[in-house]
């Protein structure tokens, strides 16, 4: 990013968020103004911006969204799209506070994935959670059920590692939870952690 | 069980408990955090006890063989629904002084604040009196209960049959509890919050 500090309108944070909520998928302008329901004028304009700062760059005659930097940023238009969403689902606002506040390791990640995402009717809550430790993993879990078992909800819970992240990153065309998640996902916390890690483990 | 007379009963009560100084409205909101969390770990007892009765690997791990805390859960569940109900009231500034029967006058001051004015639904106010009631029966019917296999010692067969019996329908209350305390300690947070 530029070193001049970059601060992004409402329309730009808009184009952000549909950019950071699917990582890996390439838009061409005028797609990015189609699926937005913005004038194409606008979205040009605002999108020269986020182009020089980088925080989305060219493939293949469209763009896509760079999760090699700026991830402080990307952490931020993050944040906005769960914002909104558990402003409209009080309950999964609940869970969240509860895992943040009483999950015991401090480096994590938490987010929700699959249809829960784009549904407004999810036949489930699926929710991954990131630690650092292999070890960990089998105290995690129970850590997380514990949490969630006194929640209504139908919850679908997956605890890997960072080790994990990398080896589902490395191979990109299989079908895998982190494959899954980078086109489907709303992180709730470890918005920074989260594409630190895409980055080293997406080669 | 809401019926038109209990509930006028109640808030002739709730009126009399303020003008008794019993109960303080527009107070400040200092204890939120604190039933908040004693409704947490009431909750996470409960989950524990009926964990440990349920998992007889952890019981043999932790040296409890055949250990049956339905009876407690129960019991902790029922707490967990009353710290958060003190959590909401405290939340709108209401203050219960008194030391006596404070459960009652709780249950008297959530129907009137919450209930009649239509904030929170007839079914939580159901669950949190069932929850109640059940808790101090299952606790006084066991003692009677022990007192009279204690008396009827000679018919050991039956006495069995009956503790046997008994624990499924405490398991299954124990559940029940679980599952009613998880469902109205999410409703009011979600007032509170």
């Amino acid at each position: 990013m530029n070193t001049k500090k970059f601060i992004p309108t409402k329309t730009q944070v808009k184009i952000m968020q549909l950019f950071v909520s699917q990582i890996t998928r390439r838009f061409t302008l005028r797609g990015v103004g189609k699926e937005l329901g913005m004038h194409q004028a606008l979205t040009y304009r605002a999108c020269k911006e986020l182009i020089s700062n980088k925080l989305i760059i060219t493939d293949d005659n469209s763009y896509r969204l760079n999760y090699k930097q700026n991830h402080q940023e990307l952490a931020y238009f993050e944040s906005i799209r769960s914002k909104e969403f558990l402003e409209k689902n009080k309950t999964l606002a609940l869970l969240e506070e509860d895992i943040i506040e009483k999950f015991p390791y401090g480096y994590f990640i938490l987010l929700l994935f699959g249809s829960v995402v784009i549904s407004t009717k999810p036949r489930d809550i699926d929710i991954l959670v990131v630690i650092e430790k292999t070890e960990d993993l089998e105290a995690a879990e129970k850590a997380l059920y514990n949490l969630t078992r006194n929640y209504t909800l139908n919850i679908h819970s997956i605890v890997i590692s960072f080790e994990s992240v990398f080896e589902m990153l490395s191979t990109r065309d299989e079908k895998n939870v982190i494959n899954e998640v980078l086109n489907k996902h709303l992180i709730l916390y470890g918005g920074e952690l989260f594409y630190k890690l895409l980055k080293k483990g997406r080669k | 069980m809401l019926d038109e007379k209990k509930l006028k009963e109640m808030q002739s009560r709730v009126k009399q408990y303020m003008d008794n100084g019993l109960i303080k409205t527009k107070q400040s909101r200092e204890f939120v955090e604190f039933f908040l969390s004693n409704a947490d770990k009431s909750l996470n007892s409960a989950n524990a006890l009926y964990d440990l009765s349920t998992d007889k690997e952890m019981q043999t791990k932790m040296g409890y063989i055949n250990f049956d805390g339905f009876l407690w859960v129960v019991n902790s569940c029922y707490y967990s629904m009353f710290y958060i109900v003190r959590a909401l009231l405290e939340n709108e500034g209401i203050k219960i002084k008194s030391d006596l029967s404070t459960h009652a006058v709780t249950f008297d001051v959530l129907v009137n604040f919450f209930y009649l004015n239509g904030k929170l639904q007839k079914k939580f106010i159901e669950d949190f009196a069932d929850a109640k009631d059940e808790a101090s029966e299952l606790l006084g019917k066991q003692k009677a209960d022990q007192l009279i296999e204690d008396y009827y010692w000679e018919k050991e067969k039956r006495a069995t049959f009956t503790y046997n019996t008994k624990e499924i329908v405490i398991k299954a209350k124990a559940q029940t509890s679980l599952e009613r305390a998880r469902r109205f300690n999410q409703e009011i947070k979600k007032m509170i919050r």
